[in-house]
């Protein structure tokens, strides 16, 4: 290969003088390169792994926000927990762009918190213990932070129908189970249909 | 949370290893950015060469009675761009735990390398002008000079891996032949800038 | 290549490492090495050169004939040949003798074994923390032993750079010469300059931030520990060499050293010219090592915004060292060239063009003034949040602003150069950029202040010196303004009111939050409170004689007084005798705090791991901390600043969440 470059610039030389000869070079240089570069294989990203469980209860890790009320999910948590199960609930503050740029949460970790309260208040009144934080507002970021310190045996990520949700619009389900090797399991409320007291039909 | 005054003694193990928060791999990371500071240092030489060349007035450039040898420059830099190749095939090489080749390879580009830096040396002593000749010679020899000092760095670091390579220290694994990889780096780096001094001395 | 493999725990236990005996004493990397090598390399140095340039008859340098020290004593043909030659010696030397106090001490060790083709050696820690004080003043690999290295050298620099200035305020008191000659008063206003930026502000942030970095992002160390080593072991060498030109007379040019006067100055002007190149050289591979860290290092679940500003701060700093830094050492190479090898970039009768410095000059030297700020902006961010009990205002968009003050800085040099003679048309639209650059540092102000509205303040020396920097910062700041604004440059450049707007954002801003630095990590690095009443009464002191010593330079430099001048009119000699008793007060103050720091890290009380009780990570381990930092890797789960927020961690520490201290403020609802 390197014979065939000197050839064809030599040539160039020849025919064109030094400046087609540079100008036939670098074309020659840049599209080997290119070549190359094309050829490199792409980086696949690896699942991460988490530590699951250890211990005798199971251990659920909820993450909803505005539909955290929702009879669904409500009733998704006690099938799946059962009475023995720890029940983590985090509840993203759901923010707006402008305000997620000037850092302006103290509304939205407001409502997320008031919402988080019924939630565990209504877990507790079908004699399910469960605890509960506000996370931050971006749901992969708050489950993430969450695992690092609650061994989830599996998630339930709860959602609103699909067109009205903000979560399902950014693929969040997809991404999560890519990088969460447990179940992962997904909880459709419609506030409307529920008529729940709290939250409305997401940004 | 300790809350005690002084350092407790433990030594008795090294540090805990340090999460890795980039896909970059750090060492590589860092000779990426160790060339942007190199890339600077030669834009500072080429500010000097502009004002010389374009902010004060020349009836000609080269002024007169200079002449600038662009036909051997030119094969100089097929030279060089070679030698880019043949460190490319090197690395190549070693990712396939092929050594032959990794050998070949770098003796190949420190060879075309070598040819190179004694071209240019040959050049000077025949070039027809010296440093001190106008602005012109301060910026021609400043820009090549630096440029040459480069390749002499280039070189020794092709000649430690060579060593390395002949005795065996690489491998196909990612970490196992950065002994290679960083230095083939800094050789393209040396490589493109080769390429920009050239167009920009010599041709335009 | 540089470093090792990120290190599993090895089951053995390490002790000190063994220090060598016999002849092995002296060819082992340390002082008795030097002691012998830079001798050797400075006798070799003059045999070669003088050898080589005799041999080939090598004509002597037409510039030192213009020498005033040319006179009596020199007529003598051996003196005046050797006299020649003393500008080669001189660069030669500047180069040679560092490189060889280096290989000396032990900086080159690991790679030279690299070079020598033989396999590497494990790394045994053996040159990582400090037991004793001797591991203070050798090739040491833990950062934290390091960063206490550049503070403690930093320091000694600035009481050097001071004292420069309290002589020159000295002969400035009164007018006439009364203490030194025009020559004199030039170099000792150059070196202070010299000495303030190259071995004080720039290097001590970085030291600051070399300790505090990789705690604060839960690392074990830097990237590149033992590049870290030779970094800073590059700073002394700049410093020495500097101070170093008293020998042959000070370089007297300022430290902006414009050409011609640099080209044509005496022998002392190459002592700047290399002791910038290796100052350069320690920042450029410190910020080097800064960006890899932060980039590579962070702890799991650290994400960009997750750091604290500090961190942001460094991460900016370090991109505007790494891209700017390449150019004030192009500028001086090419003085060198010039001057040495009589080149002509800067000589308009051969084609040079003597303006070109200037532009390659600032374009370095403007970005400088944020290598200067911008770390001290990240400190002030962490001691108003901490001592306000208050998230930071705005979190995103401080560090936004950071980035964008970044980025406009490279568009604002020739600021600096309104009144040079240089292209008009390019004045107005660096007036336009330089104006421009105020709104990302307006928005850091008002977010400290926000940050400040309805917290819980507590008035320790480190706030009491944020708040302080703050206030003068935005006097600095608007006489910036006023600089940027090209009718009032035209009338005020080279005058008094530059000095004032210098010494305003660099002692009032700068050196404001270094102090600010030093005293909110003291207890951490040296695990000893300091004393506070005295901490207090150096703020006030300082405050009070900078005020005193600057202020009234903004009326005189109005009224006409030129700067950097040995003599002036009569009309200006009341506000200098003010101005300079002022001065000796302020330098008086120094002494409180240098007795605080001397006598507290000796016998300080002994200082808990958090004594400010805040959430940030190397506040979670001990006070010092364990010598490779933590036990285990920390876990971030939240924002470094939620002081306040119910229920909110900034990250989990051996399965322990980090709290906000044991004593629960009375702001908080419940402390988690």
């Amino acid at each position: 290969m390197v014979g065939v470059l000197f050839l064809a610039v030599g040539l160039a030389a020849v025919l064109g003088g030094a400046e087609v000869a540079l100008g036939v070079f670098l074309a020659l240089a840049l599209g080997v390169a290119a070549g190359l570069y094309l050829k490199t294989e792409p980086r696949v990203r690896e699942p991460a792994i988490w530590e699951r469980g250890g211990g005798d209860r199971r251990r659920v890790l909820v993450v909803a926000n505005e539909t955290v009320t929702g009879a669904a999910l409500l009733e998704e948590i006690i099938r799946r927990g059962g009475e023995r199960a720890e029940v983590l609930v985090v509840t993203p503050a759901l923010n707006s762009r402008l305000r997620h740029w000037t850092s302006d949460e103290d509304r939205s970790r407001g409502e997320a918190q008031a919402r988080l309260d019924a939630a565990l208040a209504a877990l507790a009144a079908r004699g399910v213990e469960a605890t509960g934080h506000v996370g931050t507002d971006d749901p992969l970021q708050a489950i993430e932070d969450a695992l690092r310190t609650f061994r989830a045996d599996e998630l339930i990520i709860s959602t609103h129908p699909p067109g009205r949700s903000n979560w399902l619009e950014k693929d969040l389900l997809r991404i999560a189970r890519e990088r969460y090797d447990c179940p992962i399991a997904h909880v459709v409320v419609d506030l409307a249909h529920e008529g729940a007291r709290f939250g409305s039909p997401s940004a | 949370m300790a809350s005690v005054a002084h350092a407790p003694e433990h030594d008795h193990h090294g540090p805990p290893a340090a999460n890795v928060s980039s896909r970059v791999d750090a060492r590589l990371l860092g000779i990426y950015i160790f060339i942007a500071s190199e890339v600077m240092l030669f834009g500072s030489f080429f500010t000097a060469f502009f004002f010389a060349r374009i902010i004060v007035p020349n009836e000609t450039w080269p002024p007169e009675p200079f002449e600038l040898p662009v036909y051997l420059a030119l094969i100089n830099t097929i030279i060089l761009v070679t030698s880019s190749f043949t460190m490319h095939w090197a690395l190549q090489s070693i990712k396939r735990n092929y050594r032959a080749g990794l050998i070949a390879g770098l003796t190949l580009t420190f060879l075309l390398g070598l040819t190179f830096l004694l071209i240019q040396a040959r050049e000077y002593t025949r070039i027809g002008f010296a440093p001190k000749d106008l602005a012109f010679g301060s910026s021609f020899f400043g820009l090549t000079g630096l440029h040459g000092m480069h390749v002499f760095v280039g070189l020794n670091l092709l000649l430690y891996a060579l060593i390395r390579s002949i005795r065996g220290h690489f491998g196909p694994k990612a970490h196992d032949h950065l002994g290679v990889e960083i230095p083939g780096i800094y050789w393209h780096f040396v490589d493109v800038m080769w390429i920009i001094v050239y167009v920009t001395v010599y041709v335009i | 290549m540089a470093v090792a493999a990120p290190q599993t725990r090895h089951a053995e236990h390490e002790g000190p490492p063994v220090r060598p005996t016999g002849r092995r004493r002296w060819t082992a990397g340390g002082w008795l090495r030097v002691a012998w090598i830079v001798p050797l390399a400075f006798l070799l140095v003059p045999v070669l050169v003088l050898a080589l340039r005799h041999w080939l008859s090598y004509p002597s340098s037409p510039f030192s004939v213009l020498n005033p020290l040319d006179d009596s004593g020199w007529n003598d043909d051996f003196w005046r040949f050797a006299k020649q030659d003393l500008q080669p010696l001189i660069t030669t030397w500047t180069v040679v003798v560092p490189f060889a106090f280096l290989a000396g001490i032990g900086g080159f060790d690991y790679w030279a074994y690299w070079i020598s083709g033989r396999p590497t050696r494990p790394e045994d820690h053996s040159g990582h923390g400090a037991r004793t004080w001797r591991d203070y003043f050798r090739v040491n690999t833990d950062h934290k032993v390091i960063g206490i290295q550049y503070v403690v050298t930093t320091i000694i620099f600035f009481i050097a750079g001071g004292l420069l200035a309290m002589f020159l305020r000295a002969e400035l008191a009164k007018p006439g010469m009364q203490i030194v000659d025009p020559q004199g008063y030039n170099g000792l206003f150059s070196v202070h300059a010299a000495l303030m930026i190259f071995l004080f502000i720039i290097p001590a942030f970085a030291g600051l931030g070399n300790y505090v970095i990789p705690l604060m992002i839960g690392a074990p160390d830097m990237a590149f520990p033992r590049l870290n080593a030779l970094s800073f072991w590059l700073l002394p060498i700049a410093g020495l060499m500097m101070l170093s030109s008293y020998l042959v007379g000070p370089f007297a040019a300022g430290w902006t050293n414009y050409v011609p006067l640099a080209v044509q100055q005496p022998e002392g002007n190459l002592f700047f010219q290399m002791g910038v190149q290796w100052a350069g050289a320690s920042s450029i591979l410190t910020a080097l090592n800064f960006l890899v860290t932060i980039i590579t290092m962070r702890a799991p679940g650290m994400t960009f915004w997750r750091m604290p500003l500090l961190v942001w701060a460094n991460f900016a700093t370090s991109t505007l060292v790494v891209i700017a830094t390449p150019f004030i050492a192009g500028s001086q190479f090419f003085i060198l060239f010039d001057r040495v090898l009589h080149t002509n970039f800067f000589d308009a009768g051969e084609g040079g063009y003597p303006l070109g410095y200037q532009h390659i000059f600032w374009f370095y030297s403007h970005p400088a003034v944020y290598i200067m700020m911008l770390p001290g902006f990240g400190i002030v961010s962490e001691v108003i949040s901490v001592f306000a009990r208050k998230p930071i205002f705005g979190y995103r968009l401080m560090a936004l602003s950071l980035m964008a003050i970044l980025i406009l800085g490279f568009s604002v040099w020739a600021h600096h150069m309104f009144v040079s003679g240089m292209a008009a048309w390019l004045r107005v639209p660096m007036m336009v950029t330089t104006m421009i650059i105020a709104v990302p540092t307006g928005i850091k102000v008002f977010s400290w202040l926000a940050t400040l509205w309805e917290g819980r303040i507590r008035f320790k020396t480190p706030m009491l010196f944020a708040l302080g920097f703050v206030s003068m910062f935005v006097i600095g700041g608007l006489s910036g303004v006023y600089l940027g604004s090209i009718p009032i440059d035209i009338h005020t450049s080279d005058t008094y009111f530059v000095v004032a707007h210098i010494h305003y954002v660099l002692f009032g801003g700068s050196l404001f939050t270094i102090y600010a630095g030093f005293y909110y990590w003291f207890p951490k690095m040296t695990g000893r409170m300091y004393n506070e009443a005295l901490g207090k009464l150096h703020f006030w002191l300082t405050f009070i004689g900078f005020n005193a010593t600057f202020f009234p330079m903004h009326w005189i430099g109005v009224r006409g007084m030129p700067r950097r001048v040995a003599d002036y009119d009569p009309q200006f000699a009341n506000w200098n005798l003010i101005i300079s008793i002022a001065s000796f007060f302020l330098g008086a103050s120094t002494l409180v705090f240098l007795y605080n720091m001397l006598v507290s890290w000796r016998s300080g009380e002994p200082a808990p791991g958090n004594p400010w009780r805040a959430l940030t990570l190397e506040w979670q381990v001990s006070s010092p901390p364990p010598v490779f930092n933590f036990d285990e890797i920390p876990q971030v789960v939240g924002s470094p600043y939620e002081y306040g927020v119910r229920g909110a961690r900034h990250a989990v520490l051996n399965g322990a969440p980090t709290t906000q201290g044991r004593e629960a403020a009375p702001m908080e609802e419940s402390v988690p």
